[in-house]
């Protein structure tokens, strides 16, 4: 690991074992040793380098910028303050505590300077710098960087000493600020996860204690489930307090030690966003039901009887059979288009619309980076209002939302889930302007992709691709194969929906709501080695951000006992032992069953799998390495290649910046001689 | 060229100039190829991604 302490005015290092004073190491050669340390120790993730830059039109403005922010605390000590010149703030430097950190500041008027020095980077071996604005003239700063620095970076050619197969000249500008473009973005429950009190259920300390199994496996940012106070009637997505922790899973210290950790540890974390109803053991609605002249009220949506031009589709129709929900001691009826204990929020209400700004708000001081933003369409819906048609446009107020994020954190992002086809779907990204969801998840694709595996055609998945609308600049699609609800197949026709279901999942118990399968991919598969790693090696390669659900790297399955979409949530399996190694409380106590059979714990668990080169989890550790080896994916010009010959083919190229990477994938069981039609090296690159 | 004969060879690869990619997969194989320009610079990418099977 890395630590640094202080002794007056000599800093001290230990790197690896290497222990050196600043006078002995030039600070480049400080930056480099870290480097070599940490593959000699066996480190196998990508190297990041957090860097400060404080750029004002004078020096000594910009040595004071930074002065102050450090003492502010917005920035934590740093290993080097500047690559050349560690001494500059050797008064500084003098006050500066142990700190677990391997960070530079960069002091300057220069924006050439800036440039060179981050160059410089690419070439001590860093693989991702994460760039940071120190002092207050963001705008000039923008401009500054836009127009000199960046230009001047990405033109460059790579500078030697980069990882083999990364496009150094991208990586170093572009992942500075959009971090989510190639994220490694793993789902959780904190309530499957690790239970560190015995108690049966996950909890924040047991994620704790598995942050460096997420580090090791390389995801980069995490995706946490509901984790506020619930009567959990529907796993945590009812909600009772919008700024709570559930406490069985702990409290806000747990949640911010562990904040602390991931973000030590390079992974972000998002947090679910479930804003479009409460539980009705909300304290608001409760309040609402009670009194028609409580302020909140008007938080939901009544009527005395249920409109006839109101929406009328029910999101779970094994359950439900109307959106509308007489209450007694209201004396009217509320809206809610999921269980009738969920009962919408009103958001065109200016006093809904602040109470979720402050729930963002919230959040984002404690060190969450954005939000996964549950049922996006559903939230914007006015059908039901009385006012609808007077009403401003929904997407005002998503654009809103995401300009007030944006003001109160830079990096945050909103990931919105969004099951629309996608003739609908880049309105959502705030179309060309990308100023409403950073991100939407890729439903119609991913379900083209179960109808093209279960034909063993590649055909559906090649024309999705085409089809696909292209995210704005900043944006980006989410893409995932498997997420924590049952597999929809909505989208897909009557027709097509029933040959994944007789390919996937025939059995009756399998499915759900009539759309959707309620399984993982590895018992859909048969468990079949070679056909899981085509998948995720479509899912690493496919333009978009990849997004596990825990569980996938070492190929969980299912429990179908468990209640509906439970059936997938079971709890994580790190050992062969009881619980799987979940929790040591007895069977009756988890927070869910395990999984039997083939997939459970005995047979499937981290333990087995982790030194093993030859598993699964040792397999996506090396995918997930080469993918963020492979920017191109992430931010390159993606080509679906013609394959019309050969059917269970599919294959795509990606370009960027002179760099090309090409993939290509057998769905089919049988062998194929692949031969592209064109020169795969003809691109615009002018090859 | 054959890229499968490159890769045999030792998991490098390049596509020369004007080459189309010919590429032998098994069954739900798949190949992840960095193509560069092939023969000026010497230099040659690794294969990044290969199927299990």
């Amino acid at each position: 690991m890395i630590r640094t302490h202080s002794t007056g005015k000599e800093r001290d290092v230990t790197l690896f074992g290497i222990h050196a004073s600043h006078e002995q190491i030039a600070p480049g050669e400080l930056l480099r040793a870290v480097a070599d340390a940490y593959r000699d120790a066996g480190g196998r993730g990508p190297l990041r380098l957090q860097v400060h830059l404080s750029y004002a039109p004078d020096a000594d403005e910009a040595r004071r910028l930074a002065h102050d922010q450090w003492r502010s605390n917005v920035f934590p000590p740093p290993a080097c303050w500047d690559i050349d010149h560690v001494d500059t703030f050797d008064a500084v430097s003098a006050h500066v505590p142990p700190a677990v950190v391997a960070e530079t500041v960069n002091i300057s008027s220069e924006p050439g300077w800036h440039a060179d020095r981050l160059a410089r980077y690419t070439e001590l071996g860093f693989e991702e710098i994460f760039l940071h604005h120190v002092g207050q003239q963001l705008d000039e700063f923008i401009e500054v960087f836009a127009g000199s620095v960046l230009p001047e970076l990405t033109d460059s050619p790579p500078r030697g000493g980069g990882a083999a197969g990364s496009g150094a000249g991208v990586r170093l500008t572009r992942t500075a600020d959009l971090w989510w473009k190639n994220a490694v973005v793993y789902c959780l429950d904190v309530e499957t996860f690790f239970d560190s009190g015995g108690d049966g259920c996950g909890d924040f300390q047991g994620l704790a204690q598995c942050i460096d199994y997420l580090h090791e496996l390389g995801v980069t940012c995490l995706w946490l489930m509901p984790f506020y106070p619930s009567p959990d009637r529907d796993d945590g997505y009812d909600i009772t307090d919008f700024y709570g922790v559930d406490p069985r899973l702990g409290t806000h210290g747990d949640l911010v030690e562990f904040l602390r950790l991931a973000r030590d540890r390079g992974i972000r974390v998002i947090a679910d966003l479930v804003v479009n109803h409460t539980s009705d053991q909300h304290p608001w609605f409760r309040s609402a039901r009670s009194d028609r002249d409580s302020r909140y009220r008007g938080f939901y949506v009544w009527r005395d009887e249920p409109p006839e031009d109101g929406p009328s589709d029910v999101v779970f129709p094994d359950k439900e059979d109307s959106v509308w929900q007489y209450d007694e001691e209201a004396g009217q009826y509320y809206l809610h288009r999921f269980y009738k204990h969920q009962p919408d929020l009103d958001v065109a209400n200016p006093d809904v619309r602040d109470e979720i700004a402050r729930v963002i708000g919230f959040w984002l001081e404690l060190g969450i980076s954005g939000f996964r933003v549950d049922a996006v369409p559903f939230l914007l819906e006015t059908a039901g209002l009385l006012d609808a048609e007077d009403l401003p446009n929904p997407h005002d107020y998503l654009r809103d939302l995401r300009a007030f994020l944006s003001r109160r954190s830079g990096e945050a992002i909103l990931l919105g889930e969004v099951n629309l086809p996608y003739a609908d779907l880049r309105t959502f990204f705030g179309d060309e302007d990308g100023d409403e969801l950073t991100m939407c998840f890729d439903f119609p694709g991913m379900q083209q992709l179960y109808l093209a595996l279960a034909r063993e055609d590649a055909t559906p998945l090649a024309t999705a691709l085409r089809e696909r609308p292209v995210a704005p600049k900043d944006g980006h699609w989410a893409t995932f194969v498997r997420n924590h609800d049952e597999l929809t197949l909505d989208k897909l026709s009557d027709d097509e929906r029933k040959e994944v279901f007789a390919a996937f999942g025939p059995d009756p118990s399998t499915q759900l709501y009539g759309r959707g399968l309620r399984r993982r991919l590895p018992s859909m598969l048969g468990g079949d080695p070679a056909r899981l790693r085509l998948v995720y090696s479509l899912l690493f390669s496919l333009p978009g951000t990849p997004t596990l659900f825990y569980g996938e790297e070492i190929c969980m399955g299912e429990n179908l006992a468990a209640e509906g979409r439970l059936a997938v949530r079971t709890p994580m399996q790190w050992t062969g032992g009881p619980n799987g190694g979940f929790s040591t409380a007895g069977p009756d106590r988890l927070v869910g069953p395990d999984v039997e059979g083939d997939f459970g714990p005995a047979n499937v668990n981290v333990a087995a799998q982790r030194d093993d080169p030859g598993s699964l989890l040792s397999w996506f550790t090396a995918m997930i390495r080469a993918y963020r080896r492979c920017p191109e994916f992430a931010w390159g010009t993606c080509t679906v290649l013609d394959c019309a010959d050969l059917p269970s083919v599919f294959a795509h190229r990606t370009d960027l910046n002179g760099q090309t990477v090409v993939a290509v994938h057998n769905l089919g069981r049988e062998p194929a001689a692949y031969a592209s039609r064109s020169p795969v090296s003809s691109a615009a690159t002018g090859w | 060229m054959r890229l499968a004969g490159a890769d045999e060879a030792g998991g490098d690869l390049v596509a020369g100039d004007g080459g189309a990619v010919e590429l032998d997969l098994d069954g739900y194989g798949f190949r992840w190829l960095r193509v560069r320009r092939g023969g000026t610079d010497g230099q040659v990418r690794p294969t990044v991604g290969e199927s299990a099977a």
